[in-house]
């Protein structure tokens, strides 16, 4: 019988969707109300983003919550009738979820 | 012998039909408002790393009413997310200690103090 990849891509989703609901309610906070009301410095933001930790912190969280992405837009686009093309999705989802990752890393290290 | 399995038909707007289905649909759809939000995110990173005058500028973007409506939006989702998650948490990792269940209510409620735990953190590590 081949192998399944489900396990992994199972894994990332859930990862994602971990971190996703421990974190993102605070970080769009952060990001989307107390930025745009000037309450956060650019001096302490440039602090986090350079910060090794902040950076790991960054990668991670993007690149988990964009595999959780791909995991269940997949399955939504199956759900809506799309079973047919079940192995094109995946691959479209996941490729993308992984030039999101290539994407945070970028922006994350350098 | 086994033949094909029979595809059931059904419509493919199955789910605006009734409210658990609607509500389905809304928590998987979560995760495009949460993969968007991270684009977002990595955008105002890449501002930072390009400097005040960037960031500034970005900043006076994202104070307009299109923006502060999508982030409401987005974080609308995100809380629907949270709680739709640790609700499934029970299910999914059913913790033991010896031979009892961890309580589901107690593993959700753990679940919870946890993320007030890091969001007060990531509040303090942003403002103070």
């Amino acid at each position: 019988m081949r192998r399944s990849n489900e396990p992994l891509f199972w894994s990332l989703f859930s990862g994602g969707g971990m971190l996703a609901a421990l974190l993102a309610p605070a970080l769009i906070l952060v990001t989307g109300f107390l930025v745009p009301a000037k309450a956060v410095s650019f001096a302490r933001l440039h602090e986090i983003v350079t910060n090794p930790a902040g950076r790991v912190v960054l990668f991670g969280v993007a690149a988990l919550i964009f595999f959780h992405w791909a995991h269940r837009f997949r399955h939504v686009l199956i759900d809506v009738g799309l079973r047919r093309f079940s192995l094109a999705l995946a691959v479209v989802c996941y490729l993308t979820a992984l030039g999101g990752t290539a994407w945070a890393g970028v922006v994350a290290f350098t | 012998m086994i033949g094909q399995p029979y595809p059931r038909q059904h419509s493919s707007t199955w789910f605006v039909k009734r409210w658990p289905y609607r509500l389905f649909m809304l928590r998987e759809l979560s995760s495009v408002f949460l993969a968007a939000y991270m684009v977002l995110l990595l955008v105002l990173v890449t501002k930072v790393h390009d400097g005040r005058h960037a960031f500034t500028s970005l900043q006076h973007t994202l104070h307009s009413p299109g923006w502060l409506a999508f982030n409401s939006v987005v974080l609308l989702f995100a809380l629907l997310h949270t709680v739709t998650w640790f609700q499934a948490v029970p299910k999914a990792l059913p913790l033991r200690r010896g031979e009892n269940k961890v309580p589901p209510l107690l593993l959700i409620g753990m679940h919870y103090g946890l993320m007030l735990v890091l969001s007060a953190a990531l509040l303090v590590i942003a403002l103070a």
